[in-house]
Formats: C-alpha cells, sequence, structure tokens
C-alpha cells in the first residue's frame, strides 16, 4: 500500500498530458489522412510521420528536464506502477519485438511464442524474485547494488565491464531496427536517419535522465500502443467482423489449418535440439502456423523460453527501473502491469501474423506469377519478398518474405491507406526508441557510476555525477552511431545474444545475493564471470557451427554454470561479514527508509563532518 | 530502519519464501510442460482457437497475469501480517 505522504508526491497530472500526447499522435494521423485523400505528395506525408512525433517526443524531453540527482536517476522515485508497467513492457519488446516478432509470428507460427512466453515469465520472475528488494535497495544501477551488498569495489568494475557488454548489443540491435523502420518511411540518406534518431535518444537521455528517459518512454510505448491495437483493431473488423482481433483470429487460424491440409503442407516436426530462426533476408513459408516444433525443436523451445526468461528477470537495462516506483508495493505491482502491457502488445502482433498469413494463402497461393496482386508485385520490386517455380499453380513453399518486412506488409496487403502503414513504422520507431533510450541510459550510468565513480576514491558531489553521466550519455549514443555505420548485424540476433549474456551473467548472481545470505564476493565475482565467458564461448562455438542450438543452449548452460559457481566458491571461502547480513535482512523487508538513500544521506554527513 | 519486530523477522522471511516459491514453482511447471502437449491439444477448439496454441499464448499470458495479481496481493497481506509493510 501507498501512504498518504507518498500518494501525494505523484503528479496528478500525468494522466491529462499523456491524454494530450495520445490526442496529437492520433490527431496526426487523422490529418494526414486526410491529407493523403486530398492527394498531397507522398514524400511530404512520410516526412511529416517521422518528424512530426520526433517533435512531440522532443518537446516531452525538454519538458522533462532535470538538474536534481534523485529525479535524474530515479525519476524522483514516484513514477506510477500503470506507466513504470508500460515503460518495462514496451522497453522489453522495443522495436525488435514489434518488428522482428510479428515476422517470426508469420513465417515459424507457433514456434515463436517462445520469446513471447519467456517475456511473460521474466516480468513473473522479475516481480516475484528480484524487483520488490531492488526497489528497496535503490540503487541506481545493477554493479552499483552489487557492489553495495557485498562491498566490493572491484567486484562493480567487474560487474559494470560484463553488464556493457549486452547493453552494447542490444543498443546497436534497437538502433539498427529504428533504422530499419525509418527506412522503410522516408528516402533520406541513412547518415541523417541514424543522426537524427540518435539526435533524439541523446536529448532526452541528456536533458532528463531516467526521468526523461521515463517520461518520453510512455509517449513512446502509447504511441506503439496505439498503432499496434489501432491497426489490429480495423483488419480485425476487416477480416472477422469483431475489432476485437486478439481474441477472434483463432477461426481465421483454423482456417488456414485446413487450407494447409488441403495443400498437402505438412511441416516436418524438427529434433528436439533444432533452433532455426529465419534472419532479414527473404525466407519461405514451409510450415504450418498453428503446429509447434517446425523450427524450434522441444527442446530448445524450453531452453529457449527459460533463457529469455531470466535474461529479462535479470535485464541490467530494465532493472534500474526498478528503483523509480513509488516504494516495494508498487514495484511489484508494475511487474503485473508489464505482464499485462506485454501481452496485449505481442498477441497482438500475433493476430497480425496470422491475418497476414490468412491473406497470402487466399490471395497468392494457388496462383500464377502473373495473377500475383499489385501489393505483392511491389515487395518483390523493394526486394521485400520473392517468389519462386512458374507452375500454374504457386505453392506455400514458392514464396519468401523478409521476416522484418511483415509487419508493415499487413496493411498494405489489406489495401489500407498509406498512412495506416505509416501509423505501423511510426509505431515501430517509437518502440525501438524507447527501448535504446532506455539501453543508452543504462550504459552511460553504469560506465559514470560505476566505471569513473567506481575507480576514484573521494566521493563526488551530485551535480558531478549527473554531469559525469550527460557526458557518457553522448559518449555511448557516439559509439552506438559509429556502430550502426560500419557493422552491419541481424538486430534480432543481437537482441538474442543481449538475452542470452543477461541470463548468463546477471541472473545467478543477482537472484542468490537476495535469496542466499551466504553468497561471498568471491562466489559472486567467479559466478559473473563464468557465466558471462561460458555464455561467450558457447555463442562463437555455434556461429562456428560446433554447437547445436546455440542461443538457448548458451543462456541455459551459462546461466547453471553460474548458479553452480556461486555456491560452490561460496561455500568454499570464509562466511560473509556480520554487517552483510544486516544488510541482506535490511533489504527483505519492504518497510523503512530506502538503503541507497540511507547510505547516500550518511555520506554526506560524514563528508561535511570531515570538511 | 524497518519497524517490524526483531522476533518477527524470521517467520515473515519463512513465509515470504514460501509465498514466492507457491507463485514461481507452479508457473515455471506449467510453462515447461504445456507447450511439450501443445499438438496433442490443437485437435480440441475453445474460442475458435486451437487448444495447444489458445493456452501457449493467451493462457500463459492470461496465468501469468492472475499468478502476478495473487502475488502482490497474498504478499502485501502477509507484509501488512508481519508488520513489514511500508505503512508502519
Amino acid at each position: 500500500m501507498s501512504s498518504p505522504h507518498t500518494t501525494r508526491l505523484v503528479n496528478p497530472r500525468l494522466g491529462t498530458y499523456f491524454g494530450i500526447f495520445a490526442s496529437a499522435f492520433v490527431g496526426l494521423f487523422l490529418v494526414l489522412l486526410i491529407l493523403e485523400q486530398l492527394e498531397i505528395p507522398r514524400q511530404h506525408l512520410k516526412l511529416a510521420v517521422l518528424l512530426g512525433p520526433l517533435i512531440l517526443f522532443g518537446g516531452i524531453s525538454v519538458a522533462a528536464s532535470t538538474n536534481n540527482s534523485g529525479e535524474f536517476f530515479a525519476a524522483g522515485r514516484r513514477v506510477p506502477a500503470v506507466y513504470n508497467g508500460l515503460i518495462f513492457a514496451v522497453t522489453t519488446i522495443g522495436g525488435i519485438g514489434l518488428i522482428s516478432l510479428t515476422g517470426l509470428f508469420f513465417l515459424i507460427g507457433f514456434d515463436a511464442w517462445f520469446m513471447a512466453i519467456g517475456i511473460f515469465a521474466g516480468f513473473l520472475i522479475m516481480g516475484i524474485v528480484i524487483s520488490p528488494y531492488l526497489r528497496k535497495y535503490g540503487a541506481y544501477t545493477v554493479p552499483t547494488y552489487l557492489s553495495r551488498r557485498f562491498e566490493s569495489r572491484s567486484l562493480r568494475l567487474l560487474a559494470a565491464m560484463l553488464f556493457a557488454v549486452p547493453l552494447i548489443l542490444l543498443l546497436a540491435g534497437e538502433l539498427a531496427i529504428a533504422v530499419h523502420a525509418a527506412g522503410e518511411l522516408t528516402e533520406l540518406p541513412h547518415a541523417v536517419i541514424v543522426t537524427l534518431l540518435g539526435a533524439t535518444i541523446t536529448v532526452t537521455a541528456v536533458l532528463g535522465g531516467m526521468r526523461g528517459i521515463g517520461w518520453v518512454g510512455t509517449a513512446q510505448a502509447i504511441a506503439a500502443l496505439l498503432a499496434v491495437i489501432v491497426l489490429a483493431g480495423i483488419i480485425g473488423v476487416i477480416m472477422t467482423n469483431l475489432p476485437l482481433a486478439q481474441l477472434s483470429y483463432g477461426p481465421v487460424l483454423r482456417h488456414i489449418a485446413r487450407t494447409e491440409e488441403a495443400q498437402q503442407i505438412t511441416g516436418s516436426l524438427q529434433g528436439l535440439l533444432a533452433f532455426t530462426l529465419p534472419g532479414p533476408a527473404p525466407e519461405t513459408l514451409s510450415n504450418r502456423i498453428g503446429a509447434p516444433f517446425g523450427s524450434v525443436g522441444a527442446t530448445s523451445f524450453i531452453m529457449g523460453l527459460l533463457t529469455v526468461m531470466m535474461g529479462v528477470a535479470a535485464a541490467p537495462w530494465l532493472l534500474p527501473r526498478c528503483a523509480t516506483t513509488l516504494g516495494v508495493y508498487e514495484a511489484r505491482k508494475s511487474l503485473g502491469w508489464a505482464i499485462f502491457f506485454a501481452g496485449c502488445i505481442i498477441i497482438t502482433l500475433s493476430a497480425l501474423a496470422v491475418f497476414f498469413r490468412a491473406i497470402v494463402m487466399s490471395e497468392l497461393v494457388g496462383r500464377t506469377q502473373a495473377q500475383l496482386p499489385s501489393w505483392f508485385e511491389r515487395m518483390m520490386a523493394d526486394g521485400r519478398a520473392t517468389v519462386s517455380g512458374a507452375g500454374p499453380e504457386l505453392p506455400l513453399n514458392a514464396f519468401a518474405f523478409g521476416r522484418d518486412h511483415v509487419l508493415f506488409a499487413v496493411p498494405e496487403a489489406m489495401s489500407l491507406p498509406d498512412v495506416a502503414v505509416y501509423l505501423v513504422i511510426a509505431g515501430a520507431i517509437a518502440g525501438a526508441l524507447a527501448a535504446a533510450g532506455a539501453t543508452a541510459f543504462a550504459l552511460a550510468a553504469i560506465l559514470a557510476e560505476d566505471v569513473y565513480g567506481g575507480l576514484r576514491y573521494t566521493t563526488t558531489t551530485a551535480t558531478a555525477r549527473l554531469h559525469t553521466t550527460r557526458a557518457m550519455s553522448v559518449i555511448v549514443l557516439l559509439l552506438a552511431l559509429m556502430f550502426n555505420f560500419t557493422i552491419s548485424s541481424d538486430p534480432l540476433e543481437l537482441f538474442l545474444m543481449a538475452i542470452v549474456l543477461s541470463a548468463g551473467t546477471a541472473f545467478p548472481v543477482i537472484t542468490l545475493s537476495i535469496w542466499w545470505k551466504r553468497v561471498t564476493t568471491a562466489g559472486a565475482a567467479v559466478g559473473m564471470t563464468v557465466g558471462f565467458t561460458l555464455a561467450t564461448l558457447l555463442i562463437f562455438a555455434g556461429k562456428a557451427g560446433l554447437v547445436p542450438a546455440p542461443l538457448p543452449t548458451a543462456g541455459f548452460t551459462a546461466a547453471l554454470a553460474g548458479a553452480i559457481s556461486i555456491f560452490a566458491v561460496s561455500l568454499l571461502t570464509p562466511v560473509p561479514k556480520r554487517a552483510a547480513f544486516e544488510a541482506v535482512r535490511d533489504m527483505r523487508i519492504p518497510g523503512g527508509e530506502t538503503v541507497y538513500d540511507r547510505e547516500m544521506r550518511q555520506l554526506r554527513f560524514r563528508e561535511r563532518a570531515r570538511t | 530502519m524497518a519497524l517490524i519486530e526483531i522476533d518477527e523477522r524470521k517467520p515473515y522471511w519463512r513465509y515470504t519464501k514460501w509465498q514466492m516459491l507457491a507463485s514461481v514453482v507452479p508457473f515455471l511447471a506449467l510453462i515447461i510442460v504445456l507447450p511439450l502437449y501443445a499438438d496433442e491439444l490443437n485437435a480440441r477448439r475453445f474460442l475458435g482457437f486451437p487448444l495447444g496454441y489458445f493456452l501457449a499464448g493467451h493462457g500463459i499470458w492470461l496465468i501469468a497475469l492472475f499468478t502476478m495479481a495473487a502475488f502482490v496481493n497474498r504478499q502485501d497481506a502477509i507484509d501488512h501480517w508481519h508488520g513489514a509493510n511500508e505503512d508502519s
């Protein structure tokens, strides 16, 4: 329960502000819809779709700017559960989830659910096992929490270095998918798009820190949510006569299954350790959409969902958000909201994928090349889809679709106005920016607080910490932009690698540091190192073809090895000091002052007394 | 510091651990076992969906939502019972 005191801290106008934002976002698209009918040149509309939301996000960034360190690092610890949950959901799904997951649902059907189930389970584990305790501790970054929990400066540096790797991978992936989405919208040069998107994230992170990332993230989450829900509602009405597509696409799914059966598409059951996810290049449709284990084997499915679960639950880019809630009760509740919003988005994406598959079955399969509809010809001309074979009746597996183009192709195939396509692209860009912003700020805070601050032997003022983090935000974004210019990687693969490293490195140490008092500093350090090393080796071994199902195997094995190492080394090293036990006991009780705030207050008193 | 009585700390943590296990273990068992039987369950129908598909997607989501809501409610009751809540 939140006390009357904390309730007063919440801005009562938040609903009004975000209502205004949602109205402005919807209004922008309604105006564009009118302008499209008035045959305004498409380039102008596309530019308005790209710049309009970015200007709104920029405005919120300026409004959310702050120079108060509590606001900058923890959004004043007064973010209501529902907003926190919304940000959690959209930051986790991100642009990669919105775009690539829809493509996965379309191309491999049921097997894509391993990611979705992993995300739901990850939020559940985070909400029950991790987040209430990290909220009570209140540290701004995960390495800071570990360093204070184990009273070790070297552990802080080690954790900072290891956790930085998944953050860099995810930031690169989200930025790449944002650029891909913006590239679908505008013919602006790649460099201009990258700079524009990078500048938006930098302004948000530099001006407002966690506060800016939070409130701009809320606006971006609303934009992403509106884009997919509105589109699914419209298509749901067209295809099933019901606007609630999430619950009404069942008959469409069964109709597809019957057509697949008539076409004698059986879909072969893969081996237990098979793990064949489609890449960004067009891939043929050969699986039955509702049948399991056609691309991902049963063992890989389970290991994959457990890896995603552990990776999400201990994600270093998500956990700092736990410290922003009003209290421990709100931290638990916010993860409930996160499950709710994540489910709304993911089930909507699965509905869109099924609708698109139904369109493909009815408009493409069984036709000749000369009979293909214009929307598919446009996709072929842009390299987003291909068709092979020239028989009188083209079978399903003659068609190949680019995984990351499916979401944008749905409104096009339904012959909706172009603005509907732009709306989805704007939503996907917003989702990618929300995830990239949260990741960039988490990385900047780790570099500033734990690497730069952790190396110093003197304490710094709150203002200096704030400026260091701002400078690090700029450096991180510049590096991410350089990465984007020089290296081209599959965003989904980068996302899964980040998840694997998070599961292997962070999950065992964070969970055991809360639930087992006996964990020692050496145990934590060895556990993290073993988990990270094993995960990295298995990822590279998988790339070399030495390990089957590299990503699920790497995440699951590394987490297991990390946990065993922590147990073994902790039992072999001396019992921690009594003070460490007391700190853990304090963290486990929801009531009382936030541990980190109390420690900082005591540190300030000591500094003042010394000077 | 928290206002919980020293004597209450151990029972509070014991109840918290059991609450955590009671919430997490059945859910983990479900997400591991259910997808393995999805193909068999697909022969049945629910709301027009093949049942296996529906349970693996919508079903697990709804169960996660219910588990989390029940946990928040029960854990808050445990916090209040032992005087460990944030109001105290």
